[in-house]
């Protein structure tokens, strides 16, 4: 499982301090999240797409996390161009009649989804997620939302090797998937196992913490000097938010 | 002086499995001492209740002849101690290997600069310099295990408590080890079952059988 696949990258983005990209994101996704008219969202889409330019990160891999997103996004066009009432769309054939207003809605929310996976990918993204704590603790992020952060970051990579591990495990002892009880119990033992597996390393991870004298604080080896190019970046995206959210 | 002292001590997990019964050991300071023990018969467990990170059922823990009874007496034992794990991956945890090794350092107060002298020291005493920006856990196991024994030593501890120091690592990576672990000043309490290794490093040798310490 690999969540800083766009960290790596030489673009402008990638070099701007973290901190700059966390102030920059935070406002820019809330108020996308916050419009409603198609224009200041196609407005949004517009820069989520030039900062993913900027970023240089069109690829198979952003392909497959905005299929994820939008998975889900499916689920809204199955329900709300249905269930909101208005005009038709196209036909009316009983309960089943999709309605102008449904479908703008769905259209609108999958719009502004995609902006804020693509300005997510783009800006908090384009930094290692190590980088991006240290920049939450810069910016007095509570210290332990961000060692949570951390932590998840760094060991769902480990639980995510530990069930690669037992499905090899599986597979080396000639099982096989089937719609049988047998199957059901030996998922409901995966599952239950690497649950138990997940909390005993969280135990030994803890140990290991309270060894070298962890405390709860977060110490940082390195520091982060904005620069001018930083400052201006900043700016910029300032006024690019201001001018969505006024327009 | 003493460096451990523990007497009778008594130890079970849930489910009444007795790990240790009336267990005794004392280690002098400056001792090096290792143990061995067939698996499942509780090195590990031994480990971490020196370090009261398990607590007692019955008996006592004495730390530089001052008995460990609660956290506070533990936490400040911890200060003098180093604790290898058994599998790396329980204790790297930061994003590079200097943040990693200087860890414990910037716990203890040290600036970055004093840390990073210290890092720098250890990484070249064990050849691992290259490494210093890399991430720990995409290293390999022996890797693994240098830049996490260089996490702990790094501290210098009065104390060092090394569990399976070379469980799956190659001939290169054991000879470093030895050949800083020989030119330890400090106290060690090592278990293996490379009896060599122990053989090499440790002037007593203990050997856990039916929940107690035995000395061969």
């Amino acid at each position: 499982m690999n969540l800083d696949g766009f960290s790596r990258g030489d673009s402008p983005l990638h070099h701007l301090d973290p901190r700059m990209k966390i102030v920059a994101y935070l406002p820019l996704a809330v108020l996308t999240a916050l419009i409603d008219s198609f224009f200041q969202v196609l407005l949004a889409l517009a820069t989520a797409l030039i900062l993913a330019g900027t970023a240089r990160i069109f690829s198979r891999l952003l392909l497959q996390r905005l299929a994820v997103v939008n998975m889900f996004m499916a689920f809204l066009w199955l329900t709300l161009p249905f269930s909101v009432s208005g005009e038709p769309l196209l036909w009316q054939a009983g309960a089943l009649s999709p309605s102008i207003e449904g479908t703008a809605l769905s259209l609108l929310l999958t719009l502004k989804t995609n902006a804020i996976a693509l300005y997510t990918v783009s800006l908090p993204g384009t930094s290692t997620v190590m980088s991006l704590s240290h920049a939450m603790l810069h910016l007095r992020f509570p210290r332990k939302l961000v060692t949570i952060f951390y932590f998840f970051y760094r060991y769902i990579g480990v639980i995510s090797r530990e069930f690669s591990t037992m499905q090899r495990m599986l597979k080396a002892r000639a099982f096989h998937a089937t719609s049988s009880l047998h199957t059901v119990r030996v998922y409901g033992y995966f599952t239950g196992i690497l649950f138990i597996r997940s909390i005993e390393r969280a135990e030994r991870v803890y140990h290991a913490l309270v060894m070298r004298n962890f405390t709860g604080e977060f110490p940082l080896l390195f520091h982060f000097n904005a620069r001018g190019n930083d400052i201006a970046f900043l700016c910029l995206m300032a006024v690019v938010t201001l001018t969505i959210a006024f327009l | 002086m003493n460096c451990i002292v523990v007497r009778n001590l008594h130890f079970s997990y849930p489910g009444n499995v007795d790990v240790f019964r009336n267990l005794n050991l004392s280690i002098d300071t400056g001792e090096r001492a290792g143990i061995t023990a067939p698996n499942g018969t509780g090195k590990s467990t031994l480990f971490l209740l020196l370090t009261g990170l398990l607590r007692t059922q019955s008996g006592t823990i004495s730390l530089w002849s001052k008995t460990a009874a609660n956290e506070k007496d533990f936490r400040e034992a911890r200060l003098r101690t180093g604790l290898l794990f058994q599998d790396p991956d329980d204790q790297l945890f930061l994003p590079t290997v200097e943040e990693d090794i200087a860890f414990a350092l910037l716990n203890r107060g040290l600036s970055r600069q004093q840390a990073g002298k210290h890092v720098d020291r250890l990484c070249e005493q064990f050849g691992i310099e290259h490494l210093k920006k890399r991430v720990p856990f995409h290293l390999s196991w022996g890797q693994k295990r240098l830049v996490s024994l260089a996490g702990v030593l790094v501290t210098e501890p009065e104390l060092l408590l090394l569990d399976e120091p070379t469980a799956g690592v190659d001939d290169n990576v054991i000879e470093i080890l030895r050949a800083y672990l020989e030119n330890h000043t400090g106290t060690m309490l090592v278990s293996s079952h490379d009896k060599s290794f122990l053989e090499s490093i440790c002037s007593t040798r203990y050997h856990l059988t039916n929940h107690r310490l035995e000395k061969c």
